[in-house]
């Protein structure tokens, strides 16, 4: 199945120009994050303005440290920008409370990072219920969720390992499979391809094409890897915290 | 997220085996403490049926032979008295063995046709003890005159619970008591006269154990070293001087020594008490450590954690669900504790190794126990899950 949406992924066209109607998934104005410490104050971003459209696969690209877990982050809502408006779905939710931006990471938005960042105390299916518990739904109805979500990445063979007896690739999925069981409408991925080789890494991006092109999920994916971006619609680049095209 | 909180808490057996081993020894220490302050309590809100005030115990020495008097001593002891009755503060005059907050006792053990096991407190004492002591006569009569005439039997006057220990429900006045010896009789059995509403020797703090009277005769010769003084209401401390004096005078070879059983009272019921105290002050001491390491434990876990902190905040969790989280891990953890601390608990009310706490006790002081041990993990927990609600997620997941 995986080598087959990666195929079918190379083939569709790059650049999806117009946007969808509707509102778009994520909108920044004017978003700036400094970060200060002790005596030094970094500018992490500054005057961004992005769009993201529903259903848009999205790549950010970029020099390290230019930013761009930074924006990740302010566009998960895991972290408050400096100055600016963030927007998810058309609602201005920079001014939420901690409780409403927690509901919607919950509901609305999944995330995949680089190191995986599984709970390794806890079997596969254990951590891919994990963001269900934050809702209010059976036991049994969180792990039917866990086992499908499973299944989408091919991991029904390994639903009671734990993490620290599978691969790298297969630890990743295992978060994707965590990022995608609540069904969220929008995917974050900080360079989940960034610890794996690059057969491990295609399959991750076919994936996440999938979700994208079956699913209609958004998704936003911070890549160095010049090959993977190519196979999504649009590239942001960033450079000292501004998008420079 | 319950089954979560205890499959969790399972997994990282090794880290919370140091918790739960502390928690278990505390559940365990908080039981024992709390079972004997309710059983303290218990102790304390049960009949006397002895009233204290106004009462004066002369303790004599006798400068003779224990337990039996001469004639001529027992002649002398009858004028000591009559000189005490003679005073005009004097209401009565009581003779017996032991007096009232002595801490002195004397128990009887015998075996019921049944086979269960009695065992009672006893005393020997004139006909006025009970006006001396105001104690309370609920069937059947205390000890008297006709008694003299008593043939074949001793009379016995003892209290409501001893006669429901011994003859549960049915009337005891006129059953014997205690075991017949098996070759006959050498000695008169013990025959119920009379029924106390209570009588507990040495008041509040006693043990709640059954009492029997036995009738101690003024002519007898059978030794006493207690005579128990009614005095008038109001009567000053510089009576007892007095009235050593008057004694004094009486038998000149005697030794007297007075003392109101108020005092003596005080004194048994500290007897009691300091120990209470240290048991009380070593286990809050010892409690106050068990919190300061659980604090730090439970510290060093949630610094050591933040990625899955943060983590738990990326995939939804608001500051609320991370508190819950903390506190509830160390619930779980408690679980474990109060549940191997139950078995051993549990064990006391089946085994009952001190005859005189009842089952009840045990399982008030073990329900207080299990609410305290959770209260302190969940006290304890309380500045950590703080901590961890201050997590922020970005930063507690950056890649290095
Ligand atoms: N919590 C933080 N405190 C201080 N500086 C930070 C913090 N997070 C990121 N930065 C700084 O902000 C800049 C952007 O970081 P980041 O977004 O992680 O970059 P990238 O993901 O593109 O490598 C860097 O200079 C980094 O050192
Ligand atoms: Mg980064």
């Amino acid at each position: 199945m995986n080598l087959a949406t990666a195929l079918k992924a190379q083939e569709t066209p790059r650049i999806v120009a117009a946007a969808p109607a509707g509102p778009p998934a994520i909108s920044l104005r004017g978003v700036e994050k400094v970060y200060r410490t002790d005596r030094i104050e970094t500018v992490a971003l500054q005057s961004l303005n992005l769009e993201v459209g529903s259903g848009e696969f999205l790549s950010i690209m970029g020099p390290s440290g230019c930013g761009k877990s930074t924006l990740l982050n302010v566009m998960g809502l895991l972290d408050r920008p400096s100055n600016g408006e963030v927007s998810l779905g058309g609602r201005v939710v920079s001014s939420y409370r901690d409780k409403d931006l927690a509901a919607l990471r919950n509901k609305e938005i999944g995330f995949v990072f680089q190191s995986f960042h599984l709970i390794n105390d806890l079997t596969v299916v254990d951590n891919v219920e994990l963001p269900l518990l934050y809702r209010t739904m059976s036991g049994r109805e969180r792990r039917r969720l866990a086992l499908e979500a499973l299944d989408r990445v091919s991991l029904s063979s390994r639903v009671h390992h734990f993490p620290t007896q599978l691969s790298g690739g297969q630890q990743q999925r295992v978060a994707v499979a965590r990022a995608i069981v609540g069904k969220p409408r929008l995917l974050l991925a900080d360079e989940p391809t960034g610890n794996l080789d690059s057969a491990m890494g295609d399959e991750i991006i076919g994936i996440l094409t999938e979700l994208n092109e079956r699913d209609g999920a958004t998704v936003v994916m911070v890549t160095h890897d010049e090959r993977q971006a190519a196979k999504t619609q649009r590239i942001v680049r960033l450079f000292d915290g501004r998008q420079v095209h | 997220m319950i089954r979560h909180l205890f499959v969790l808490v399972w997994n990282r057996k090794r880290t919370n085996a140091l918790l739960a081993a502390e928690l278990f020894v505390s559940f365990l220490v908080l039981f024992g403490v709390v079972t004997t302050a309710v059983y303290t309590a218990r102790k304390w809100s049960l009949p006397v049926g002895v009233v204290y005030r106004d009462v004066i115990d002369v303790e004599i020495d006798t400068q003779g032979e224990r337990r039996k008097f001469t004639p001529a001593d027992s002649e002398l002891f009858r004028q000591v008295a009559a000189a005490a009755r003679a005073l005009p503060e004097v209401e009565g005059v009581a003779a017996g063995n032991p007096a009232p907050f002595t801490q002195s006792s004397w128990r009887t053990d015998f075996r019921l046709e049944n086979g269960r096991q009695v065992r009672y407190a006893a005393g020997a004492v004139t006909d006025e003890w009970a006006d001396v002591l105001s104690l309370q006569v609920t069937r059947g009569r205390f000890f008297s005159r006709e008694d003299d005439a008593a043939k074949g039997f001793r009379p016995m006057v003892i209290t409501e619970q001893l006669a429901h220990e011994v003859f549960g429900d049915a009337d005891p006045i006129g059953k014997e008591l205690g075991e017949r010896a098996p070759d006959g009789s050498e000695e008169e059995p013990y025959k119920v006269v009379g029924v106390l509403a209570a009588y507990r020797q040495n008041g509040e703090l006693d043990e709640p154990i059954g009492y029997g009277l036995q009738r101690l005769r003024w002519d007898g010769e059978r030794s006493t070293d207690h005579m128990l003084v009614r005095v008038r209401p109001g009567t000053t401390a510089a009576f007892e001087e007095r009235l050593v004096k008057t004694l004094q005078n009486v038998a000149k070879d005697w030794a007297f020594r007075a003392q109101p059983l108020s005092a003596s009272r005080e004194v048994t019921n500290r007897l009691y008490v300091v120990p209470l105290i240290l048991l009380g002050g070593i286990a809050g001491f010892f409690a106050l450590m068990v919190a300061l390491g659980l604090i730090g434990v439970l510290w060093q876990n949630v610094t050591q954690r933040t990625r899955e902190i943060g983590l738990r905040r990326a995939k939804g969790a608001a500051a609320a669900n991370v508190r819950r989280q903390v506190i509830g891990e160390i619930a779980a953890v408690t679980t474990f504790a109060v549940g191997l601390g139950s078995v051993f608990a549990l064990q006391l009310p089946i085994l009952a190794p001190f005859d005189f706490v009842s089952g009840g006790t045990y399982l008030v002081g073990y329900a207080i126990s299990v609410v305290l041990v959770y209260a302190l993990a969940f006290v304890c927990a309380l500045y950590p899950a703080h901590l961890a609600t201050r997590v922020a997620p970005a930063e507690a997941l950056r890649y290095e």
